[in-house]
């Protein structure tokens, strides 16, 4: 019977919803008004989260999964899709995170890890997940891992863009890099990136990554979404950089207009104008060792 | 007439969601055929709607696309383009774009949201569920146009006129309200026949993603729509 033969969680659904939110801004909320801004705004997607970034680092402690009440009373406002955070190798908060069917679980290097060797199995879940990465090697150990999206990670709740260009530079290049290589060349390289050889051929033989990756960790302005997107990403994550700005209204419209028009300098002047302050940015050398989150995962 | 009749410029509004696919998806398609000359451009500015004979617009967010709609007035340029007029012109919208190009729109998310219309159907946003329910399943296809091409070499679905449907958080159409609109695609999970590919004249919708598969049928078909709604002016 042909009902029988439909299937829901295959690659081919998880990928395809990150593939149709593809040149847009997901971002970080903490209360059902705020989702609606970012709805309103043109957000495609909201992160459910007990707090922001710049928030968790300022608090310390251990950082978890948002409380459910939280996440429901959030998806219950907006029609796109909801996304929320389990720690890194919690599979447990994944299956919670299921349970409540969320669009989207990111397996998230924010959150204090609770597994310091292993990441979470994605594929044994029907929600799709996205995992931070910093390089080539990260990227293709999370999606062997089963992750249907990318995101480099740049240093959450900074409100500095370094981080985030230094990484998706580095996955970029490297991407280009494997471009180059010969057969006999394949297998080295593969090893020197720790990721899987088959990932690092298909890699090489569609000429870019099999899934669709984002920038993430920094972002605070228009301009700084747009860079990412200049450099080459799909879309851009926005934590602290909205809800911690003067203007948050303004700002998330702003930058939802800057991520599709990236490439043309007179929209990103016109919607650039008269924000207000953006989110108080922070040096990288003024984080103590041991609190860069961008460390976390492996 | 006959060789500007074979000429066609194809644009995929390209504000947000997967429109690279569709672009791909179109120039395969085009490749493979002799008998008309496709151009393919994505469209982000109102003004470039003018040189287009057809446009498709992807799945995306639909309330994400509405922001840039309500502006510069892209929305009114966009509605005047789907209308039937002089200059014959198609569009197709899959997901986030049978959104946009239904008549009647149920569970609007609150403040609404900018529609073009012109296919008397009334659909549901996220019908079938939240992501967790999102699926791929076999369809029937209805088309007589669609049976001409094999599915592509190693498809699951080797019958002619069987397709591959990838639906994603998709809208479903609960309602035709008209026989000016014909079924081009349905869809059975056990429950009954489901109408989920339409089209009413120059205008298509699709509740599910062709361009997520391998199988450019359906871009075949709309480049044939095209070409054909424009030289069925130049008589």
């Amino acid at each position: 019977m042909a009902g029988e033969m439909q299937d829901t969680g295959t690659w081919t659904v998880k990928t395809g919803l990150a593939q149709m939110l593809k040149g847009g801004v997901i971002m970080d909320v903490v209360t059902a008004d705020q989702a609606k801004i970012a709805e309103d705004a043109g957000a495609v997607s909201v992160m459910a989260l007990e707090r922001v970034p710049a928030d968790i680092r300022k608090a310390g402690g251990v950082a978890r999964m948002a409380d459910p009440t939280k996440i429901e009373e959030i998806k219950r406002v907006v029609t796109i899709p909801v996304m929320a955070k389990c720690r890194i190798g919690h599979f447990v908060e994944a299956q919670v995170l299921q349970s409540l069917e969320i669009d989207y679980i990111d397996e998230s290097e924010v959150l204090t890890p609770a597994d310091e060797v292993n990441h979470v199995w994605k594929h044994d879940f029907r929600v799709p997940f996205v995992c931070g990465c910093r390089n080539l090697g990260e990227a293709l150990r999370r999606i062997r891992e089963g992750a249907a999206m990318i995101r480099t990670k740049g240093e959450a709740g900074t409100g500095n863009v370094v981080e985030a260009v230094r990484h998706a530079r580095t996955v970029l290049q490297a991407v280009r890099r494997v471009q180059g290589l010969g057969d006999s060349e394949l297998s080295a390289f593969a090893k020197e990136i720790q990721a899987p050889f088959e990932l690092v051929a298909q890699l090489r033989a569609d000429g870019s990554l099999p899934v669709v990756n984002f920038a993430a960790g920094g972002i605070a302005t228009p301009a700084d979404a747009a860079l990412m997107m200049q450099i080459g990403v799909d879309g851009v994550f926005v934590g602290s950089g909205i809800f911690k700005s003067e203007n948050p209204q303004r700002m998330a419209e702003a930058i939802v207009k800057a991520t599709t028009n990236y490439d043309d300098p007179d929209i990103l002047a016109e919607v650039s104008r008269g924000l207000g302050e953006p989110m108080r940015g922070l040096e990288m050398t003024a984080i103590p060792e041991g609190e860069q989150l961008a460390v976390r995962g492996w | 007439m006959s060789e500007t009749a074979q000429e066609a410029r194809i644009g995929v509004l390209a504000l947000q969601g997967g429109f690279a696919e569709h672009v791909a998806m179109l120039e395969s398609a085009a490749d493979a055929r002799k008998d008309a000359k496709v151009v393919v451009e994505e469209v982000k500015y109102p003004e470039q709607l003018e040189r287009l004979d057809g446009l498709v617009i992807p799945g995306g967010e639909s309330t994400t696309l509405s922001v840039f709609l309500c502006q510069n007035g892209f929305g009114e340029k966009l509605r005047a383009f789907a209308r039937e007029g002089e200059r014959r012109r198609c569009v197709w919208g899959t997901c986030a774009g049978l959104i946009l190009l239904s008549d009647h729109l149920d569970s609007q998310k609150q403040g609404g949201q900018v529609t073009l219309g012109g296919i008397d159907i009334q659909v549901t946003r996220n019908a079938y569920g939240k992501q967790i329910n999102s699926f791929e399943a076999p369809l029937k296809i209805k088309a007589p146009a669609l049976f001409r091409q094999a599915p592509p070499p190693g498809s699951t679905h080797q019958a002619h006129d069987e397709c591959l449907g990838v639906f994603i958080r998709a809208p479903g159409i609960v309602r035709v309200n008209s026989d000016l609109v014909q079924t081009l695609a349905t869809l059975d999970r056990g429950s009954g026949e489901k109408v989920v590919g339409v089209r009413q004249g120059h205008l298509m919708a699709t509740s599910f993603h062709p361009e997520l598969t391998s199988d450019c049928r359906w871009h075949s078909y709309f480049i044939d729509m095209v070409v054909t709604y424009k030289s069925s002016t130049s008589l």
